[in-house]
């Protein structure tokens, strides 16, 4: 693993500027990009020009901004090499927390603020579990995940009803923050372009900075960042506030975008999440590899897939099945340009 | 780092390309009308209408020369609201909606009303849009009215656990359904103890309600005669099994609703009866509003279950009565075959 | 998790000193286990009864199955089967689809378990030749193979006059029949794991595999089995699951995955291979199947349930984790 390290430290300062073309076309980053080409062009065949419309590149972007701030901030947790699998829980808490503080009277800032730190605690809570007791990440996270899932539903059963209200949800419409998560300028979301503005600060933090230096070298190899001084327990614990914090903004954000706070938001966006980041170029095995820019891209080719087959009205579980196939290709085309294999 | 910098630079030639081509005039020459339908989603709590899509709206759609788009809710409400982007980029005449997640059915409701697209709803009221199904709390009083016939009959109304196996995923359809069965057995026993009413979280799913409900009847030991009632078959069904896996000291009776697992030949013993929506066949109804849009002359808006725009009426069976109805999957092949029939008057016994 | 790998090339501790850790995971556990039970008591005397007993019991049929299929994973160092419910959902599907055909029960019991075997064998080989990480390959063929199950089967419906659903419902020797075959498993795989050359080369392999190739085990035939032996075993619960429910769901997969990960971890099996007890198992899967029903003697509703089980598994790994750490030193 550290062999891996030094490999991509190297390549880094000693390639010809021919060697990184070559190098970027196929690596994870080409793949994707070449299977976006791929299904872009199917699509304009096949579902024809309403592909280009402002419309549909508005409503790509419109819906996968609020899961790409969620994924680039769990993406330091991976970095770092602890896993949260607590990040769709969190969503759901969060958005419930929001809403049920609006209900009560609480002014909208507020009651962000006390979602965000509530997840904050609670992501601290992962931190201590395994910082400073040692736990295994998966399974410390996979403990909150079930345990915020239950509290979430605790507080939203325990909601004031409004009018014909569910018991399943806090419906609530927060005018102010609805017509921002819907806003855009030109064909371009609002949402989409600080989330993309967040792709780019981030990158920028892991490549350039001491910070993201660190955080790589946490997680690629633990044991020398521990050697060469570095503040390991500390940087882990700040990638899972900071999971923690995406995941929460992501869910007050729900909460303007569906005018309601359901507390079965964000079921399964564990997994969906991590397998466009591995996609990207991440791994939930090991810390110190991937980049926001390719979690971005991996995000990207789900979204436009998953377009293809909403404008083709095609079996809902399609996406599905295309995000497995897709992980497979992905992983094993790393493998054969001497990505980690297993055994 | 130039790797990422290049696949930056990738990503934006891509984003701009697209901006680029951006065809800006789109011609239409006489649109044709297009009916949309937007499904619940993943099966369960809904009962049918879950993935195998909606054959009678699309061979209607295809009789009267219209075209036709179908996309599902995924039960899942983010999907939902993007379904709701999607139906206005499609252009679609009107949308038949049935929403598993009603709670976003505002939000959906404000981005069609925008497009000016017509909808029909299934089963769940929303201001605005063309009410067509059951009345989901008639449906639940007659069901525990039914299943209160039997116990007054059996137990001379004293049951000694009455389990209520919610869905509460499916909102205000569980309060009017579950609530509304039990509003039903007290119209026939009204003096059972309020202590006797055990509701709980049973999803609608067997997986979920059977352990749930085993749990509840190991907390009270002395319950022996135990009655059922829920939002779905599947839910009351697995409470009965509970009972049954729990000893021979039980007595269940239970009676469901939706009227999934009360057809075929495939009937648990202790499920009494159900109340068939015959929810597959709903599209049949729907061409009577959807023709009257089609020719501009759109009905008045009727929204609510009390006011509906086309009432289906729900059909109470007992196990025996429904011993000759088929499920699901025959029914609507034979409704295919003449559309111009409703599964109600085909199956339901008079 | 640069610890999970790094461990691998630790020289494996003397088994003597593994036994006793695994027996004192096995006491605080039953420790833990017994404390709830009497509080349970204490609260409501009537909490000990043969109802209780049977609750219980009926809890944990399925995911005691399916923990030790994804222990036997995990012990053998194959990290974590993510769709192991995929196999359970594979072999009750087919076995609806067998018996409307008429099939006699043993065989389309063994043919759909075969089913499910298949589709290990799959994954397997997505491992052993393409090379892909286990936990990679099965969360794709977890998400594609719903996916699958969704658009093939839709819905499945056991007939309740057949001998499954019996099984489903009926008692034997004062256990659940459905209970018994969780009970054998244990035995057969703490046996299997401890006394057997084969089950050693498990141990072995997911311990050290570098070490064990060296002394001629074969990792490839190691991780097929591997693979192969969940979805068998997934399969077996895939009997269950069909005796328990009469109209079979392809997502109903999603209400098992998490318990069955939190058993096993609960348990002290090691995410990075070659450590872990099914004795431990067994009582880890007996205690968590005893809270909900804990829970609705001290008249919680059913909502809080899932907080109270995320909690307790925080605390526990994290205590097994410094009590690693404290015997072990950093």
């Amino acid at each position: 693993m550290s062999k891996n390290l030094t490999q991509l430290a190297s390549h880094d300062h000693k390639m010809t500027s021919v060697e990184k073309m070559k190098k970027s076309l196929s690596g994870p980053g080409g793949t994707i990009v070449l299977g976006l080409a791929i299904i872009i062009g199917t699509s304009a065949l096949w579902v024809g020009k309403m592909t280009f419309t402002s419309f549909n590149v508005y409503l790509i972007l419109s819906y996968l901004a609020i899961p790409l701030i969620i994924g680039i901030f769990a993406s330091f947790s991976l970095l770092a090499g602890v896993v949260d699998l607590s990040i769709g829980a969190m969503v759901a808490l969060s958005a419930v927390i929001f809403a049920f503080c609006c209900i009560n009277g609480i002014n909208e800032w507020i009651s962000a603020l006390i979602a965000i730190l509530i997840c904050l605690g609670f992501g601290a809570i992962n931190g201590v579990a395994i910082v400073v007791f040692g736990a295994n990440p998966i399974a410390a996270t996979l403990g909150s995940l079930v345990g915020l899932r239950g509290l979430a539903r605790i507080i939203s059963n325990n909601a004031p009803a409004t009018g014909s209200s569910s018991t399943d949800a806090i419906p609530l419409m927060v005018t102010g923050l609805n017509d921002f998560t819907e806003s855009q300028v030109s064909f371009m979301p609002v949402l989409f372009i600080i989330a993309l503005a967040l792709v780019f600060v981030t990158q920028g933090i892991i490549s350039m900075t001491r910070g993201g230096r660190h955080i790589r070298a946490v997680g690629g190899d633990i044991t020398a960042a521990r050697r060469a001084g570095l503040p390991t327990e500390r940087i882990k614990f700040l990638s899972l506030l900071a999971s923690s914090f995406g995941a929460s903004i992501g869910g007050i954000l729900y909460v303007g975008k569906l005018g309601s706070a359901p507390v079965t938001l964000g079921t399964n966006m564990e997994f969906t999440i991590y397998a466009a980041l591995m996609i990207g170029g991440y791994s939930i095995l090991r810390g110190g590899v991937g980049n926001p820019m390719g979690g971005f891209l991996g995000i990207l080719i789900i979204a436009v897939f998953a377009n293809l087959v909403d404008n083709k009205g095609l079996d809902i579980r399609a996406a599905d099945i295309f995000v497995g196939f897709l992980l497979l290709v992905i992983v094993y085309l790393d493998i054969r340009r001497g990505g980690d294999a297993f055994e | 780092m130039s790797l990422n910098k290049s696949m930056a630079i990738k990503t934006i030639a891509i984003i701009s390309a697209l901006a680029f081509i951006v065809p800006t005039t789109s011609a239409t020459a006489a649109p044709k009308f297009k009916l949309c339908v937007a499904l619940g989603g993943i099966p369960g709590i809904l009962g049918a209408l879950g993935t195998t899509g909606d054959p009678i709206a699309k061979a209607g759609a295809k009789k009267r020369g219209w075209d036709y788009y179908e996309v599902s809710n995924k039960l899942d409400a983010p999907t939902a609201v993007k379904n709701a982007d999607l139906i206005v980029q499609q252009k679609c005449s009107a949308l038949i909606q049935f929403n598993g997640r009603p709670e976003v059915n505002p939000t959906i409701a404000k981005k069609l009303a925008k497009a000016k697209i017509p909808v029909i709803t299934y089963d769940i009221a929303q201001p605005g849009w063309y009410f067509l199904g059951i009345d989901n709390l008639a449906a639940g009083k007659a069901g525990g009215a039914a299943l209160g016939k039997l116990i007054k009959e059996k137990w001379n109304c004293q049951p000694d656990l009455v389990l209520e196996s919610h869905g509460y995923g499916a909102g205000i359809v569980d309060a009017m359904r579950t609530g509304g069965m039990v509003e039903g057995l007290k119209s026939v026993c009204p003096d059972i103890d309020k202590s006797k009413f055990k509701p709980f979280e049973g999803n609608g799913e067997i997986a979920v309600s059977q352990p749930a409900a085993r749990d509840i009847l190991a907390a009270n030991p002395t319950a022996k005669k135990i009655a059922v009632v829920g939002l779905n078959d599947a839910g009351v069904v697995g409470s009965l099994l509970a009972a049954r896996q729990l000893g021979s000291g039980y007595e269940a009776m239970g009676w469901g609703q939706d009227g999934n697992l009360i057809a075929g030949d495939k009937v648990d013993p202790d499920l009494k009866g159900s109340v068939l929506y015959f929810l597959e066949g709903y599209s049949a109804y729907a061409f009577e509003v959807l023709d009257a849009i089609a020719k501009k002359s759109a009905p008045k808006m009727r929204d609510g279950a009390v006011n509906p725009a086309i009432l289906v009426k729900p059909c109470p069976v007992s196990a025996a009565q429904a011993q000759g109805i088929p499920v699901d999957s025959v029914r609507i092949k034979k409704l295919a075959q003449d559309p111009s029939k409703t599964l109600y008057s085909i199956y339901c016994p008079k | 998790m640069t610890h999970l790998s790094s461990s691998r090339f630790k020289v494996p501790s003397l088994r003597k000193s593994a036994d006793s850790e695994y027996l004192a995971t096995i006491l605080i556990l039953l420790a833990v286990w017994i404390f709830l039970v009497v509080i349970s008591v204490i609260n409501r005397s009537d909490f000990l009864s043969k109802a209780t007993f049977s609750a219980v019991t009926f809890n944990m049929c399925i995911i005691g199955i399916l923990a030790i299929g994804q222990g036997f994973v995990v012990i053998s160092g194959g990290i974590l089967d993510l769709s192991i419910t995929v196999s359970m959902l594979i072999t009750s599907f087919m076995i609806v689809v067998f018996y409307d055909r008429g099939w006699n029960t043993p065989l389309l019991i063994i043919v759909s378990i075969l089913c499910a075997g298949v589709f290990g064998l799959f994954n397997s080989i997505l491992v052993v030749w393409l090379r892909i990480n286990p936990l990679i390959v099965t969360l794709a063929t977890g998400f594609a193979g719903g996916g699958v199950l969704l658009i093939v089967f839709d819905r499945g419906l056991v007939d309740p006059k057949s001998s499954i659903a019996d099984f489903g419902t009926s008692h034997l020797f004062g256990f659940p029949t459905a209970w018994w075959p969780m009970a054998l498993l244990t035995i057969g795989a703490h046996f299997f794991f401890k006394y057997s050359r084969f089950g050693r080369h498990f141990l072995a392999v997911g311990g050290n595999p570098l070490s064990s190739k060296a002394m001629g085990i074969s990792l490839k035939q190691m991780r097929v089995a591997t693979f192969v032996g969940a979805s068998i075993i997934g399969g077996i619960a895939g009997i269950v699951f069909a005796g328990f429910t009469p109209e079979i769901r392809p997502n109903a997969g999603t209400y098992y995955m998490l318990p069955v990960i939190a058993a096993v971890v609960l348990a002290g099996f090691s995410l990075a291979g070659g450590r872990g007890s099914f004795l431990a198992l067994f009582v880890s899967v007996g205690f968590l199947s005893t809270i909900p029903t804990a829970l609705v003697f001290f008249g919680l509703e059913s909502i809080w349930q899932t907080f109270i089980q995320g909690f307790i598994l925080i605390i526990a790994v994290s205590i097994d984790a410094y009590r690693i750490v404290k015997v072990k030193g950093r």
